[in-house]
């Protein structure tokens, strides 16, 4: 028996759309011994060509799908190599750091849970604007309320699943409503899961690529309609 | 009156829900059409005996028959629009799954290369 190990058994997906300035530097700082798949959701600013010169594994979807499908497509692409154990779903706008990686994936093997999702509310939230703040404790709110499953920080980019996490997760809504959907699913497919302290900076950069608040409405209206009237 | 009201209410929020939540399967979808077909013979029946439509509103206790024609068309036109917007949820579901698979499919025709030489050292 061959006990060599074929890859690494560490993957980060990070979903990437119109990322060109800073997708290449946020690659260059993940340690050589994680593999790296990067979703490219249909980019028109070269995300796609600034990839293909970096050592990560590239998937280009043909047309912009949103960042929960760029998710699923990297879920379905890890789960295809055989040495991966564990998936770490990263941003792409550099606002996560390595140390919380480490610590998170070390976490992870220590209490074999399924899945360590990250908290800002439990680490830090560097230049975070105070309507944000807000606003995502309302979404923690509505999502403790809504799914069972107990959170400080529920809309955070930055996890680690385990492979029967990756395996099992099958993400429907395309856009931002999946961070809810991925709560969900942890619950209706009864997945172990814990949470880590995480620091997330907040550059210009990150500040203008996010989320604006009041999509916030268009997720909850999705995440009750599915409820009502199922998928 | 009120109970009239309550009961109407209650009927057509619980045909929504049960035609949203079964909106693939044949039987919710016979029933459309049959519904259809009612509220062909309905509006035929109403513009031949237009009195006919206010007796209807005032045993409802809705008042004219024009207000209980602007409540039916509202209730239809609501359901209308959340059935189109999750028949095109779904749709999308339906490209994202091809995307999905023809990107998966080209990354491993062009990462193959790049594997194979991982694997030899």
């Amino acid at each position: 028996m061959a006990e060599r190990t074929l890859g690494p058994e560490t993957y980060f997906v990070i979903p990437a759309f119109n990322e060109g300035g800073a997708i290449s530097d946020v690659i260059s700082s993940i340690p050589v011994e994680y593999g790296i798949v990067c979703v490219d959701d249909g980019s028109s600013d070269g995300t796609a060509a600034e990839v293909a010169r970096t050592r990560a594994l590239l998937v280009r979807h043909p047309i912009n799908l949103g960042q929960g499908a760029a998710l699923q497509t990297g879920f379905d692409f890890a789960v295809q190599r055989p040495s991966m154990k564990y998936v770490v779903t990263f941003d792409a706008d550099g606002q996560h750091r390595i140390e919380d990686v480490v610590a998170m994936l070390d976490l992870i093997k220590q209490t074999n849970v399924d899945v360590v999702m990250g908290s800002r509310f439990l680490g830090g939230a560097i230049n975070m604007p105070p309507s944000k703040r807000i606003i995502l404790k309302l979404a923690v709110k509505f999502s403790n309320l809504s799914t069972g499953v107990r959170l400080t920080d529920t809309h955070n980019g930055l996890r680690v699943l385990n492979r029967h996490a990756v395996e099992s997760i099958h993400l429907r809504m395309a856009d931002f409503a999946h961070a809810s959907e991925i709560v969900d699913q942890i619950h209706r497919h009864k997945l172990s899961y814990t949470e880590a302290p995480v620091t997330i900076v907040y550059s210009d950069y990150s500040r203008a690529k996010g989320q604006s608040l009041i999509n916030a409405i268009n997720i909850a209206f999705d995440v009750i309609l599915t409820k009502v009237v199922g998928t | 009156m009120i109970w009239a009201q309550v009961v109407f209410l209650v009927i057509v929020l619980g045909m929504s829900v049960y035609f949203l939540r079964n909106r693939a399967r044949a039987r919710a979808k016979a029933y459309k059409k049959l519904a259809l077909l009612i509220f062909v013979l309905v509006s035929i029946v109403t513009i031949l005996f237009p009195d006919l439509l206010s007796g209807v509103a005032r045993l409802l206790g809705i008042g004219r028959g024009a207000d209980l024609l602007l409540y039916g068309l509202a209730l239809t036109m609501l359901f209308q629009m959340l059935n189109n917007y999750l028949k095109d949820k779904e749709s999308s579901y339906t490209i994202n799954q091809l995307a999905r698979r023809l990107a998966i499919l080209q990354a491993n025709q062009e990462n193959r290369l790049t594997d194979l030489q991982d694997v030899d050292h």
